[in-house]
């Protein structure tokens, strides 16, 4: 289930919170909550559901198992069978076919193996499996006995689709001690209100302008048009789902941390994805980069442990060159920041230090957004004003009646969408805070706001159809 | 106090929904219907099975659904849109000039009717005399402009030229293969005509300014005809509403990409003339009008600017010696009138395509049949040319409507078989040249 569809937004959340609230027991919420939360993934994909709880079951099983191991060497291996057990399913939905098509040909195989159909979410939830289990290994958390609170840790609807990646140290305490007040609750649903707005009224319709751009290899004003719109298009997605998730998460009693943090004001690159997904890079920080030596070891080491981390979040998003090639991009720019270009950085002016970042985070979203290499490098050809005919260079158009007519279409979105990407109405609204008298106009207005918001939402809505979120695929 | 305010508010909210929530499921239709508004058929509730459910996709139909039966959902669809248009810059002439949709129509569910089916092979097999073949273009005729690519041409009123088209040899010779094709099918003394309608977008440019621009010339039709067999006309639309759009005729609509009534009737007219027949003057024909179109281009973006240019739907009723005028699919005659008067909209002239392959007995004793070989405009000219052809048969080879499993025949045998004396090719421009449309015309469809 979507969170930005009547489905949900008119039945299940009514549904639900009705039931929850009803309840005046942790326990009997608790219950709510797994049956609602199973039934939200079962609506899209009834079949998967048995994954996801299978995944769950083999961490479950398997934290058991090694914490009753006596051995240290028991209990490694025990850990290990854990990982390769819950991280399986992953692997086999998402990149076995990658890997056996490319791998096939070097042992002069021909066949070719199907990629089957993806199970949502299928990454973020075996991710928070997988740091449960290995923060129960290290000692970090108790062992959760109680299956039903460990699959309602896994399966919490707010986050289960497209985060954040919550650790289970985060929510232990929350899963059998948690309130609501009052100011949680109309708090946790501004906040889902404000992610709505965000999804449906800026990022849908961005969708909508991007389709109408022609090829990104068409014209220089195309290609970069094509970076930017997607680099707004993918924030307002994505940020929004964080949002509702944070936003339901704190209706229902649960505290996640945020998973952005306004990541276009970067004024590097390394400071962009401390604002840009922070549950992922928390992750592949405290689970991956740290016990490979993090950059405590030599600066060659360092460089290959941040090379790895990187190829391995590009693999995260997806099974294809692309993302690869996009993850190293990233590995090799955050590498040259810490090494070379270290000193280079901390005398570069903050404005063009943020302007270089995102010239290099557009042209990442150029290798994340085209289908496949050619596209991509005809769009970075093209955003260097180069096109190829008939093989040879020459210089791009530098714009194209088709970018123009959806400039001309969409004109004030990708506007004000560069405006909300900015830091400015919390800037704003902190300012109408610290003033006592403007508090009342400040609240009065941000409520007003966000109804025409929601009923604009619900507008778009209908007359829409079906919206997925675009991190639904990963 | 205020705390308690904003609680408040977001429990209404939550209430509101799961109100609005349930009052959807108890009231709305769950039956699909059709919506002429949105040009399209409004989703049903899905069968909630346990085996639709294990098969995935339940979710999707059910939000569409609920989407489609939205209480005063065109209401909303028209605000949503009017509200997006205040932010976009476009004129009115740029949106005049947008891509249209194809005017939907919905599946007709037709009782099976005994003794009203009547199969096309049951019809008498006159073996037609294609022995003689036409005169095909030699080289020393198909050469074409110098630059090897041909234009279409506005003029503005201070003399300056803007192309509109430009089509190239290779596009050209396409379709003049495909008339070549279907010229060889034809008995001794046939003819095929041709006429490529520019789309509403193109001829507005002119019929809407016509305080800033004179005229337009093609260069499209001559090159055309210099590549076609001697038994092929091809007839320029360009030129054939010049004359008429200057002096402010309605000949095609604003807000679809179609021509109007009028316009069809100028094209037959231009063609039958050219035939040697004597025309029958357009005030002979019986007119209803249907007010407030708003056509394809429309719902192409419902921008709320095209309202105010809302087109009106001049219909032509057709001359009929006898009450019995009815359209026919070539297998099942499923009694559909020519001018289907439960409609509002392009949909009024024929009901719209329906099938393979389609006939218009107009109960006139010619002698002679026609194929009309078009896409949409044909269904408003199908009904001026009745009063000069026994029959009139249809095809319309665009993937919607035709299939080669459906049509159970290939053009070459229908035409020998329902005795075709000429062919007329009406097609929009976009579809006449340079489309993949040809490839459906040529060759298999053909055999």
């Amino acid at each position: 289930m979507v969170f930005s569809s009547l489905t949900f937004l008119l039945l299940f959340l009514p549904a639900l919170l009705a039931a929850y609230f009803v309840c005046r027991k942790l326990w009997w919420r608790n219950a709510v909550l797994l049956i609602g939360s199973l039934l939200f993934y079962a609506w899209g994909e009834p079949v998967f559901v048995l994954v996801m709880a299978l995944v769950s079951l083999f961490v479950y099983l398997g934290t058991l198992a090694f914490s009753a191991a006596k051995q240290t060497a028991a209990k490694k291996a025990l850990f290990v069978l854990t990982l390769v057990l819950s991280l399986g399913a992953l692997v086999y939905f998402k990149y076995a076919a990658f890997f056996v098509n490319q791998l096939s040909p070097l042992f002069g195989a021909t066949a070719v193996m199907k990629t089957p159909r993806l199970p949502i979410g299928i990454s973020f939830f075996t991710f928070q499996a997988v740091s449960y289990a290995a923060d129960a290994y290290r000692g970090r958390v108790r062992v959760q006995r109680n299956f039903a609170l460990l699959l309602l840790y896994v399966s919490c609807f707010p986050q289960l689709i497209a985060g954040p990646i919550v650790q289970y140290a985060d929510i232990e305490y929350e899963l059998t001690e948690r309130q609501t007040t009052l100011d949680d609750f109309s708090a946790g649903m501004r906040r889902f209100a404000t992610g709505l707005c965000k999804k449906v009224l800026l990022a849908n319709i961005l969708g909508e302008m991007l389709a109408e751009l022609p090829d990104a290899g068409a014209s220089v004003a195309a290609a970069w048009l094509t970076s930017g719109v997607f680099a707004l298009q993918i924030y307002f997605d994505f940020s929004a789902y964080s949002d509702m998730a944070i936003g339901l998460g704190r209706v229902l009693g649960f505290r996640y941390l945020e998973n952005f943090n306004y990541p276009y004001i970067s004024r590097s690159v390394s400071e962009f994805w401390r604002r840009w997904h922070i549950s992922l890079g928390k992750f592949f920080r405290e689970y991956v980069y740290f016990p490979l030596g993090g950059s405590r070891k030599s600066r060659h080491r360092t460089t290959l442990n941040l090379l790895f981390v990187w190829t391995l979040t590009g693999l995260w998003h997806g099974a294809s060159w692309n993302f690869v090639l996009w993850g190293l991009y990233y590995g090799v720019l955050i590498a040259l920041e810490h090494g070379a270009l270290k000193y280079a950085m901390k005398r570069t002016p903050k404005a063009i230090g943020i302007f270089l970042t995102l010239i290099a985070v557009l042209f990442g979203w150029a290798l994340f957004y085209q289908p496949d290499l050619a596209s991509c490098a005809r769009q970075a050809l093209a955003m260097v004003g180069v096109t190829m005919q008939g093989g040879a260079p020459a210089f791009a158009a530098l714009m194209d009646e088709t970018t123009l007519h959806a400039l001309r279409t969409y004109t004030a979105f990708p506007l004000i969408a560069c405006v909300l990407s900015l830091p400015i109405l919390p800037a704003v609204e902190r300012k109408m805070q610290h003033r006592l008298r403007l508090q009342r106009t400040a609240h009065l207005f941000s409520t007003l706001v966000l109804t025409l918001g929601v009923v604009l939402s619900v507008m778009n809505l209908v007359s829409e159809s079906y919206n997925p979120f675009l991190y639904f695929r990963f | 106090m205020r705390r308690k305010f904003t609680f408040l508010v977001t429990l209404w909210w939550v209430i509101l929904c799961g109100a609005l929530g349930a009052c959807l499921l108890l009231f709305a239709n769950p039956e699909p219907v059709v919506s002429e508004q949105e040009n399209r058929t409004l989703a049903g509730m899905p069968a909630l099975t346990l085996d639709s459910l294990r098969a995935g996709g339940v979710g999707e139909s059910f939000e569409s659904f609920l989407t489609d039966k939205f209480f005063l959902r065109s209401d909303i669809v028209d605000e949503t849109t009017s509200l997006k248009h205040l932010f976009s810059v476009l004129t009115l002439d740029e949106l005049l000039g947008e891509e249209g949709e194809e005017t939907f129509v919905p599946t007709l569910v037709l009782p099976e009717q005994e003794g009203k089916t009547e199969a096309i092979q049951t019809q008498p097999e006159e073996p037609a005399d294609i022995d003689e073949a036409p005169e095909q273009p030699d080289e020393q005729q198909t050469a074409l402009p110098a630059g090897e690519s041909v234009d279409v041409v506005l003029t503005h009123a201070d003399g300056t030229e803007d192309t509109l088209f430009t089509y190239s040899k290779e596009d050209l010779q396409t379709t003049a293969d495909v008339l070549n094709a279907y010229a060889a099918l034809l008995p001794v003394g046939g003819k095929l005509h041709v006429l490529l309608a520019p789309r509403a977008q193109t001829v507005n440019k002119l019929a809407l300014h016509t305080d800033t621009e004179s005229g337009w010339s093609s260069d499209v039709e001559p090159a055309l005809q210099s590549l076609v067999s001697s038994n092929v006309a091809v007839h320029s639309a360009y030129d054939i509403f010049r004359g008429p759009i200057l002096s402010g005729e309605y000949v095609y609509f604003r807000t679809d990409h179609h021509w109007t009534a009028r316009g069809a009737y100028l094209a037959a007219d231009a063609m039958l003339k050219s035939a040697g027949y004597q025309t029958i003057p357009l005030s002979d024909y019986g007119e209803t009008t249907i007010e407030g179109y708003l056509g394809s281009i429309y719902l192409h973006g419902r921008n709320a600017k095209l309202k105010e240019l809302a087109d009106e739907i001049e219909v032509f009723h057709p001359l009929l010696p006898a009450d019995s005028f009815r359209v026919s699919n070539a297998y099942k005659k499923n009694e559909l009138p020519v001018i289907d008067e439960s409609q509002t909209n392009y949909l009024v002239f024929l009901g719209g395509t329906s099938g393979p392959y389609r006939v218009l007995e107009g109960g006139y004793h010619t002698g002679r049949n026609m194929l009309l070989v078009c896409d949409s405009f044909g269904n408003s000219i199908a009904p001026f040319f009745l009063p000069y052809y026994d029959e009139v048969y249809l095809v319309d080879f665009r993937d919607e409507y035709y299939s080669r499993d459906e049509a159970r025949g290939g053009v070459k045998d229908y035409v020998r078989r329902c005795g075709i004396d000429d062919i007329y090719v009406v097609l929009s421009e976009p579809n006449g040249i340079g489309s993949q449309y040809l490839t459906r015309l040529m060759p298999t469809n053909i055999d």
